[in-house]
């Protein structure tokens, strides 16, 4: 009786070594994905908040062609009327 | 059996005889219901693991003849999966064991109950609903062969030492070969057979999938593992006990008490101990390349240093608990204290892997893992430590029943000596009740007469103590109202009276 009660004993000290996980091997650390926060720490000042546009960009197209071009050189778009549709619409 | 027909006359010996058939049938009807009981759990594993709930598609029926898919079952992990993996040859033919058996149980309910047929006939179906199971352990022992026979010498060297804790009425070295044939064969491959289809029932039941992600499937994963563990350790105890009882049925005409108890049980988890440690060796030396552990290691835990922990512990518990609940008179206790020493063996087992591995992480971070001092000391102890409550009993138990036998031994030689057979004298009565004065009257015998005339004396000693143990055990079966038979006595008193003119005749010379 002495040895069942050491053996109950050492089950029930068994059960909760298991339930509480104290054996279990550690999970495998995974690699974090970078935080979304809108604020980044040490982030350097003076960055662009929103998006914009580009100070350097051209804001203005040439309102006229360059003169001396070649002769036959197209001066407007015109597209081709010939294109073939789309499958199936062939007829 | 002539001669005592001839000295006790027919209207004596004709009740012997019948009551001789009568506890050979009690006893038949014992070990059959023992095995039946088994086979019936076994049975109720099958349909468990059938009946679970399926966690991936296209399951087997049976977890046992899950494959591991395509180009995983290559390198390492094949090895693994071989390991763990149960034959499905050896399930298939425990299947046929066990249809055998029930033809063969069906043949023998239409013969006479008694006679040699009957017992042939019981012994044999015993042998088929069992034996099989022995195809899970010798399937491990036949992959590792080198391993096996590297685990018989310490295996051999403890067998010994469990013989020689006897000190009187000493059991047959059959006897102790029979019970660690079936710690390693028999109750090796219960062990694997139940646990193989029980860790996929219970897998079923408690893994969720992916629900929950990876961190839940793993703690899932552990939870499965910690059950499995708790199933083993209490499969592995049953099958020593069946195995112990089925051994103390068959050599019933043998003292059955506390120490035969013992000695059978550590016998038993010897045998389970060496299979076992083939395979924990070869599993280590497989995982050696993951965790730095090696296959040397787990032979110097497992089959040297403690060598008598583990299952055989914890078997000599179990055999110390059925030796007892043979000496009860009552059913009920009988009962009680077969169930209390199964208890304290599952948990004594269950806490030598739990708590062992519990010590070990807290120690962890303290020791030099892997350094000499861990090796030789530091592991071993963790690992021992859980089991000392139970060795302890083990060697308080053995301690109180050898005293039991000496006691019984004392009695049993002046009876013998006043029976007036000429075994023993009434000179030799107090040599031979006490092993001091044995062991002197041994080493006078070789300073005077020489060696040979020693050793004669050695075993004429060992005769007439079986002899007085004959008697002891006569004494008891009396009491108990079993009888026994006259045959043995006779032949162990011929033996002693013909050793005692090998003596004499050496000291003449």
């Amino acid at each position: 009786m002495i040895a069942a009660a050491i053996g109950a004993v050492a089950l029930g000290a068994s059960l909760v070594i298991q339930s509480a996980g104290l054996i279990d091997p550690e999970p495998p650390r995974m690699p974090s994905l970078p935080s979304l926060s809108p604020e980044v720490p040490n982030a350097p000042s003076g960055l662009p908040t929103e998006p914009g546009d580009p100070p350097s960009l051209p804001t203005e197209f040439p309102s006229s062609w360059p003169s001396g071009l070649p002769s036959g050189f197209p001066t407007d778009l015109e597209l081709p009327t010939d294109l073939p549709s789309l499958p199936g619409d062939a007829t | 059996m002539t001669e005592s027909l001839s000295a006790g006359g027919p209207a004596r010996t004709a009740p012997a005889a019948l009551g001789l058939e009568h506890a050979d049938e009690v006893a038949r009807a014992r070990a059959l219901l023992v095995v039946r009981l088994a086979i019936g759990l076994y049975l109720v594993e099958v349909l468990l693991n059938l009946a679970r709930p399926r966690i991936a598609p296209n399951e087997p029926s049976l977890t046992i003849f899950w494959q591991l898919p395509g180009e995983l079952e290559q390198g390492p992990l094949e090895s693994l999966g071989s390991l763990f993996a149960i034959p499905r040859a050896a399930f298939w033919l425990v299947l046929a064991g066990i249809a055998v058996g029930i033809v063969l149980q069906i043949i023998a309910v239409r013969r006479p109950p008694e006679g040699r047929q009957a017992t042939v006939l019981t012994w044999a179906t015993l042998a088929t609903l069992v034996g099989s199971f022995a195809l899970f352990s010798l399937v491990v022992l036949a992959g590792a062969p080198l391993i096996a026979l590297a685990c018989v010498p310490s295996s051999a060297f403890a067998l010994w030492l469990v013989y020689r804790s006897q000190r009187f009425a000493w059991l047959p070295v059959p006897m102790l070969l029979t019970a660690f044939g079936w710690g390693a064969l028999i109750q090796f491959g219960l062990g694997r057979a139940f646990t193989g289809l029980a860790y996929g029932t219970i897998n079923g039941y408690l893994n969720k999938g992916m629900e929950g992600g990876l961190t839940a499937r793993l703690g899932d994963s552990y939870r499965v593992l910690d059950y499995t563990l708790l199933h083993l350790s209490f499969v592995n105890q049953l099958a020593a006990a069946i195995g112990i009882v089925l051994l103390i049925l068959m050599f019933r005409h043998r003292v059955t008490d506390v120490v035969t108890g013992l000695v059978i049980g550590a016998a038993t988890g010897l045998g389970y101990n060496c299979s076992e440690s083939v395979l924990f060796i070869q599993l280590w030396g497989i995982l050696g390349t993951f965790n730095g552990a090696t296959g040397g290691f787990e032979y110097w835990i497992r089959q040297s240093v403690a060598l008598f922990g583990g299952q055989v512990a914890f078997g000599a518990l179990v055999g110390a608990g059925i030796g007892l609940a043979a000496q009860a008179r009552r059913r009920s206790q009988r009962v009680r204290i077969v169930v209390a020493t199964l208890v304290a063996a599952t948990g004594g087992a269950v806490a030598t892997e739990v708590c062992a591995a519990w010590l070990s992480k807290m120690a962890r971070d303290h020791v030099d893992i892997g350094s000499t001092l861990d090796t030789l000391v530091i592991s071993p102890s963790l690992w021992i430590a859980p089991q000392v409550p139970f060795l302890v009993v083990c060697v308080l138990l053995l301690r109180s029943g050898l005293r039991v036998r000496l006691g019984a031994a004392r009695t049993a030689v002046k009876n013998e000596a006043a029976a007036d057979g000429g075994a023993i004298t009434e000179r030799e009565a107090p040599f031979l009740a006490d092993p001091a004065l044995r062991f002197w009257t041994v080493v006078s015998t070789w300073r005077r007469h020489g060696r040979p005339a020693a050793l004669a004396l050695r075993r004429l000693q060992r005769a007439q103590l079986e002899l007085a143990g004959w008697r002891w055990q006569q004494q008891r079966a009396g009491a108990d109202g079993t009888p026994n038979s006259e045959v043995e006595g006779e032949k162990l008193q011929g033996k002693v009276l013909e050793l005692r003119a090998v003596m004499h005749r050496l000291v003449a010379s």
